[in-house]
């Protein structure tokens, strides 16, 4: 604190010759996710993903002298509020925005986007109904198709599961709808059967003990829930207070960290398939790993991944160009294609979707395992 | 090169540096002082703050435990309920603590068992993968979870776990009641609390959005000190604002209390101060530059002037240039700088002409000068030795005697003698003969050395006479002076004929007494000649010579002196007749006759020497003098008043009347002055006129006129002096302006300024200094002793007289200086000063003091309120740590009780409806514990721990709802009401609850205080009740006034009303915290609660409340 004796003086002796002082200024990033609420483990993980990025990128310099500042907007999972945070960071004049968490949201907000010319890098939103369009939206998790043939795949061929109900959230239906039809193609070219279908709305105080009683009387082989980690965990509690058995599967949106302490032993066992492996021994992930830990108190999660992953593309992005312009930026990145990840390289087709190999996953004591 | 300091930068940049220096340093160091102090104030006063709020969020903490450890208690260890009523049972906890959202009992697998409130969903859920699940079944030991969104409410929650044999109690803490613990904390403007949990995760924080998306802020270094054990204050940086946090922990839980305030606020006032003393100093720079470049350039203009006028004589201009008349000193510089110019013309102009004459001397001489260098060549001669050496210049200069062609054995002689000059520096003399061009000559040779500035010989010079003539002439005279020792008889008047031929004198016998000699047998000329006075001899000669020259005049006469052998002197008159003339008209005989007129000589020698004094005397005075007739025409002047007239002579002037004169334009304007004196026969004395000379020039004259009488008193002319004056005029015109210079900066300072004489009496004052100490005329004070002032402590008088300043920051009281009549001031109250005192020294002698004053009044009362509201702070710190401490207490108690409470209803349901009496006692039990529950809730409210809502309401009906409730009490007492509210106030924001209680408060103990006066009716037993709107600051307020005419409160404990537990009552009637409490409500509403009370008159107590607090309306609150 003596700095402010030294600041008294100078201040007293140089008033008359004031200078301004010309420091860069940082370059902005917008950040938006659902960060409260039932689903905001998702945008919490993402949020320090994309903070741990930022800090790594800003610790060796930032770009060409000029630090990242990554402002963070809650969207409460409500497409208005999404809509007016996404208006707010482009008001700030951000670079480009890291979000939305979610397939629902990022629907809700790509008009806006489209008009405005802000690029929008999406880590977890899956929804086929955004691929395959030469639009300022790039994402970093595969789309979701995929994972549903290849959920579709697992359930038929290592399961021999022939009849499977499908429980989704219809708070996400543009993504959780457009699943269920994947899957059911998908399944149904694998000549299996979609027993029944449940649907849910999260956040409206949904009886699920009540929700889960037809099944009893359905009897699938198999059960898919595609919700977040909160509600399907619940779910699973509710199906294991039925019956123990039935093999379960998810939505790779729903494993995180809230699954396995909200589902207790309701989810030890349950299925699902993803790209990434918690378990992995890569050496960058293992460090990304520990400085989330040690920094958030965070395990990581594929949300906290991919954030991460977005904010280095789009870093790789302005290190190749000189306008930070939505349109530049994105052509740099489809023009790059290949970006190193954490684990594997991810590789972005020329629409900005990214192409990836599943694996199947399960819980084991606590912990997502890959199974062999 | 370090280029020379100019006189007119020194002089700018000391003036300026005598005017910044004090206020910056005085600035500077006040600026020291309060950074230092702030800084240890804020971050005691921060630590502390977290502090309390830690012990209070430890006490939060508390409470969920002791209720789940009696809950244990009653379900485990004593088996009081069994398992079918354990649902209800965790209800009615539920119902009693709204802190809990919800209490479950899991099993040892994790599963839901039982829960209140109960619901479907939850029941027999499998908690087995939560964290505090697994942690209190790891620990065996209460545990506090970290914060995690909940299932049921999606919202961030926190749990309390405690283990029991198979089973485990889980309760979830409403987290907003943590976040109401921090919620009205406020630091300046944007200072607040925040708490987090073990991680860095915020748990409250005023902006609860942040909470809910469970922020971590585990990398702000006050939170990681906070994390790894650290307690303290620290500075740290979040997103380029520095911030000051001092952080707490909880120690329970590990969870951290952190108080953060932006630096720039924290040290506000500093940065104010520092924008007041930079623009100060900043003005005060560009007043002293103006007035000194304004002062500067007048007083060095004519410097200036002066420089450029030597500039041009230096490089040989002489010609006079006038100069305009400024200062003295500067005036007297060039008034000594004409002189000597002048004197440098005529010397070098002397020395031209001296140079000329000398050479002309040289050129035209008949005698042979030569000049030799050291080496014996000639560097000179003149045309004379030219002449007869029969050499040109060509042949000799530059060349040695020997090398010019003179003989060998001459040239040796001659070089010899020329050395011997050079090396003894001593002339030498000789006469030799020499063989010159014109035949044989006799030559007188003298050398001379000339020396340089050393003294060393430089040249020598050389001067040869022919004497071969010379020799010749003196024979001649010899034999003239013969002939003349002829005429020298005659007593008195001796009668003598001389033949000039044969310088023989024939005379009387008396001639030789004349010359005071005994008869001379022999005539000789010289005895005589040499008797002749030396002065006279040359004049004498003179006048003979022409006389006896060819066609000189026959007669002649003149006055001699002559010198007897006694050495007395002696004047002889000598008349004498050329009688005999030789063919060339040459006199040859001369006869005549001498006379001693000693006597008559005497006198007139006498009488001259008088007047030759009279007229130096006259001419050397500087004042002109002057004498004229009755019709104005000069008789007379002295040299400087013929000088003064333009002319050279006095004689030029005399004769001339004044319009004959160069002042001949002014001249009747003298001639009347010369008729005035005239006509009244009166001296005109002393008085002064202007005079233009023609070319311009103006003058001042001091002119004293008076007139001249004769003995028999009549008037014959007028005698005038006059003086000019006009330097002195001038002089007194630059100090006069010079003077008001200075008066002006004087004047005008903002400083009071004063100056005293050496015995410190007070000798003037400025403007400023009247206005400082409210004095009407500077009259009043002047003279006013320095030592007389309290404030100036006689030791300072050691220090002034060595020369040193002495700084004293003191005060003064006027109604003090009014009380002594220390001096006569209109001001009053008391003012505080800075004092600078320094010694006036002149010639190293103290001759005065300076005292420069400035009043700081304002800055000192900031510093004194500051330090009030520190008292006043501490005080309500005080207040609030026993209010924390009665809220500690309370809450212990508050444990308890309901455990009591519950057990007395657990009996109260068991006992058969038939026991009546167990009943009775049981329901006794609960009845006596709702009481002491009931005072648990007061002290709470002291604490300020239990939030009412507020709305908008009337001050009207807040009195109503008051009175409708003790209306009986008041009447029963028979005291008379009086209620006095206007129609028109407005509704302001308050819990009206609270409001009402503090009024029941103030009307209650004003009935106290009349039954203590009047223990019976009485017309004066009143309590009047008034409310008015008043406006402070910008704000609206209202008044209630709470007035009785009861006893009043002593003197002696107006200080400790206020203080929670104090009371002047029965134990029984009151607890002694209503007043403590009610302050408490009234400043939670940012109003204030102040009385003013007269023993034996009554007290009145002021309820003041402001119409818009700045809480948020009640809809918003309670949607939070």
């Amino acid at each position: 604190m003596k700095k402010i004796y030294v600041v008294n003086i100078l201040y007293m002796l140089f008033m008359l010759f004031l200078m301004g002082c010309s420091s860069e200024q940082p370059i902005k990033i917008g950040f938006v996710a659902g960060l409260s609420g039932r689903m905001s483990e998702l945008g919490v993980s993402e949020r320090a993903g994309a903070l741990l990025a930022v800090e790594e990128i800003n610790a060796s310099g930032g770009i060409n002298g000029r630090l990242l500042e990554l402002i963070v907007k809650d969207d409460q999972n409500d497409p208005e509020v999404a809509l007016r945070v996404d208006q707010e960071l482009i008001d700030e004049e951000v670079v480009a925005i890291i979000g939305h968490a979610t397939s629902t949201m990022s629907l809700a907000v790509i008009p806006l986007i489209n008009q405005q010319e802000m690029l929008l890098i999406a880590p977890t939103a899956s929804t086929p109904r955004l691929s395959g369009l030469d639009d300022f939206f790039i994402r970093i998790t595969p789309v979701s198709d995929a994972e549903m043939t290849a959920i579709a795949e697992f359930a038929m061929h290592n399961f021999k599961l022939n009849t499977m109900s499908v429980i989704y959230d219809l708070a996400n239906k543009d993504l959780t709808e457009t699943n269920l039809n994947d899957f059911q193609s998908a399944y149904e070219s694998l000549s299996g059967t979609v027993a029944s279908t449940i649907t849910f709305t999260s956040g409206t105080n949904t009886s699920f003990s009540t929700l889960v009683t037809p099944l009893k009387d359905t009897k699938p082989d198999g059960i898919l829930i595609l919700a977040g980690s909160i509600d399907a965990a619940l779910i699973s509690q509710q199906i294991r207070k039925l019956d123990t058995d039935t093999p379960i599967f998810m939505a790779g949106w729903a494993t995180t960290t809230d699954l396995i302490q909200h589902g207790g032993q309701a989810v030890e066992g349950i299925n699902f398939v993803q790209v990434v492996d918690m378990n992995s021994q890569e050496p960058a992930f293992v460090a990304f790993a520990e400085k989330l830990e040690t920094t958030f108190n965070l395990e990581p999660n594929f949300g906290a991944i991919y954030a991460y992953q977005a904010v280095y593309m789009l870093y790789t992005a302005m290190q190749n160009t000189t306008d930070y312009e939505a349109a530049t930026l994105k052509r740099a990145i489809i023009e790059q294609q290949i970006f190193p990840g954490l684990q594997n390289d991810l590789v972005i087709d020329e629409f900005g979707d990214p192409t990836g190999n599943f694996k199947l996953f399960t819980i084991k004591d606590g912990i997502f395992v890959k199974e062999e | 090169m370090k280029p020379r300091s100019s006189l007119r930068n020194i002089l700018t940049i000391n003036f300026v540096l005598v005017t910044i220096l004090p206020i910056l340093g005085i600035g500077l160091l006040s600026l020291q002082i309060m950074t230092v102090g702030l800084e240890k104030e804020i971050s005691e006063r921060n630590l502390l703050l977290a502090n309390s709020i830690s012990g209070e969020v430890e006490r939060f903490l508390d409470e969920p435990l002791h209720i789940l450890k009696h809950v244990e208690d009653v379900i485990d260890t004593k088996q009081l309920i069994t398992s079918d009523q354990r649902n209800a049972y965790l209800d009615s906890i539920i119902q009693h603590y709204q802190f809990f959202d919800t209490i479950m009992i899991l099993d040892h697998t994790g599963i839901v068992r039982h829960l209140a409130p109960y619901s479907e969903d939850l029941f027999l859920l499998d908690m087995s993968g939560q964290d505090f699940f697994r942690a209190t079944s790891d620990l065996r030991a209460p545990y506090w979870s970290s914060i995690f969104i909940s299932t049921r409410s999606g919202e961030p929650t926190l749990t309390l776990s405690i283990p029991f044999k198979n089973e485990m109690i889980v309760g979830y803490l409403n987290l907003s009641a943590l976040n109401a613990i921090i919620a009205e904390i406020k630091i300046g403007s944007q200072g607040y609390a925040l708490i987090t949990d073990n991680k860095g995760t915020l748990i409250a924080h005023r902006s609860e959005s942040l909470v809910s998306q469970r922020e971590n802020i585990g990398f702000h270094y006050a939170i990681q000190q906070g994390l790894s054990g650290q307690d303290g204050t620290f500075e740290y940086q979040v997103n380029g604002i520095n911030l000051l946090g001092s952080v707490v922990p909880v120690s329970r839980t590990g969870w951290l209390v952190g108080v953060t305030q932006p630096v720039d606020e924290s040290f506000s006032s500093v940065i104010r101060m520092r924008n007041i003393i930079g623009i100060g100093a900043l003005s005060a720079l560009v007043i002293a530059i103006i007035i000194a470049l304004f002062s500067l350039k007048k007083t060095l203009q004519p410097l200036l002037h002066l420089t450029e006028y030597s500039q041009k004589i230096a490089h040989g201009d002489y010609r006079a240039v006038p100069l305009e008349q400024h200062y003295q000193e500067i005036d007297q510089l060039t008034e000594s700088f004409n002189v000597m110019r002048e004197a440098v013309n005529s010397r070098e102009e002397a020395l031209r002409q001296s140079e000329e004459d000398f050479r002309s001397l040289a050129e035209n001489s008949q005698d042979y000068i030569m000049r030799y260098d050291e080496e014996c060549r000639h560097l000179y001669e003149n045309p004379a030795a030219l002449q007869v050496s029969g050499l040109t210049e060509e042949d000799i200069i530059g060349k040695t005697h020997l090398e010019a062609g003179f003989d060998e054995d001459l040239s040796n002689d001659w070089e010899e003698k020329i050395t011997h000059v050079f090396k003894t520096g001593e002339s030498i003399q000789t006469i030799f003969d020499w063989e010159g061009s014109e035949g044989k000559v006799y030559l007188d040779w003298r050398l001379f050395p000339e020396f340089d500035l050393s003294g060393r010989v430089k040249t020598v010079l050389g001067i040869s006479r022919d004497i071969t003539k010379l020799a010749k002439a003196e024979e001649a005279i010899r034999l003239n002076e013969e002939r003349l020792r002829l005429s020298t008889e005659a007593a008195n008047v001796a009668v003598w004929e001389y033949d000039i031929v044969a310088d023989h004198m024939e005379h009387s016998s008396n001639y030789d007494d004349l010359y005071g000699l005994e008869v001379q047998k022999v005539w000789n000329t010289g005895t005589y000649l040499d008797a002749t006075h030396l002065d006279d001899r040359q004049a004498s000669d003179r006048i003979i010579e022409e006389v006896f020259a060819p066609g000189g005049s026959n007669f002649y006469s003149f006055d001699y002196r002559i010198i007897w052998p006694d050495e007395s002197v002696h004047w002889l008159m000598i008349s004498g007749e050329v009688t005999k003339r030789d063919d060339n008209g040459n006199g040859i005989l001369v006869r005549g006759c001498l006379i001693d007129i000693t006597d008559r000589k005497m006198m007139e020698e006498e009488l001259k020497k008088q007047k030759d004094m009279f007229e130096l005397v006259i001419n050397l005075m500087p004042i002109r003098i002057f004498w004229k007739d009755i019709n104005s025409v000069y008789l007379g002047c002295n040299s400087s008043f013929a000088k003064a007239a333009g002319e050279t002579e006095t004689e030029n002037v005399i004769g001339k009347n004044d319009f004959e004169l160069i002042w001949g334009q002014e001249a009747e304007k003298y001639i009347e002055d010369d008729r005035q004196v005239l006509r009244s026969g009166m001296p005109k004395l002393g008085y002064e006129e202007d005079y233009t000379t023609p070319d311009g020039k103006f003058f001042w004259w001091r002119t004293n006129k008076m007139p001249l009488k004769d003995n028999e008193g009549n008037i014959f002319g007028i005698l005038a002096t006059a003086e000019d004056i006009t330097e002195r005029k001038s002089a007194e015109e630059a100090l006069k302006k010079s003077e008001e210079n200075f008066r002006n900066i004087f004047e005008q300072s903002p400083l009071a300024i004063q100056i005293y004489d050496k015995d410190g009496k007070l000798f003037d004052a400025n403007e400023q200094t009247l206005t400082l100490f409210g004095i009407d005329d500077k009259s009043h004070v002047l003279g006013f002793n320095m030592w007389a002032d309290p404030n100036m402590p006689a030791e300072n008088a050691e220090i002034l007289k060595n020369g040193e300043a002495v700084f004293i920051p003191t005060n003064l009281d006027f109604d003090t200086v009014k009380k002594t009549g220390l001096f006569p001031s209109k001001r009053s109250g008391i003012i505080y000063l800075d004092m600078y005192v320094c010694p006036l020294i002149g010639d190293r002698e103290l001759i005065g003091y300076l005292v420069q004053i400035i009043e700081v009044t304002e800055r000192v009362r900031a510093e004194k309120e500051k330090h009030q509201m520190e008292v006043h702070l501490r005080h309500r710190q005080k207040l609030e740590s026993i209010g924390t401490l009665a809220g500690g207490v309370a809450h212990e108690i508050n444990n308890p009780i309901m455990g009591i409470m519950n057990y007395a209803q657990l009996i109260y349901d068991r006992i058969d409806p038939t026991e009546s009496r167990l009943r009775e006692f049981s329901a006794g039990i609960i009845e006596e514990s709702e009481r002491v529950a009931e005072i648990v809730r007061n002290l709470l409210t002291f604490a300020r721990q239990e939030k009412h809502f507020h709305s908008l309401a009337k001050m009207t009906d807040i009195v109503d709802n008051t009175l409708s409730l003790i209306q009986t009490i008041i009447k029963r007492d028979q005291i008379i009401l009086e209620i006095n509210i206007p129609d028109a106030l407005p509704k302001f924001r308050c819990r009206s609850q609270q409001i009402q209680q503090v009024l029941i408060n103030l009307i209650t103990n004003a009935r106290d205080a009349l039954n203590e006066r009047y223990p019976e009716y009485d017309p004066d037993k009143i309590i009047n009740i008034s409310v008015k709107l008043f406006e402070k600051e910008g704000h609206r307020w209202l008044r209630t006034t709470v007035e009785d005419s009861g006893a009043g409160i002593p003197v002696e404990i107006r200080e400790r009303i206020f203080d929670p537990f104090y009371t002047t009552k029965d134990r029984t009637t009151g607890t002694g915290l209503g007043l403590s409490i009610s302050l408490g409500i009234v400043q939670d509403h940012h109003g204030k609660l102040t009385f003013e009370s007269e023993e034996g008159k009554g007290t009145r107590f002021y309820l003041d409340l402001p119409v818009d607090n700045g809480w948020k309306l009640p809809e918003i609150e309670n949607k939070l």
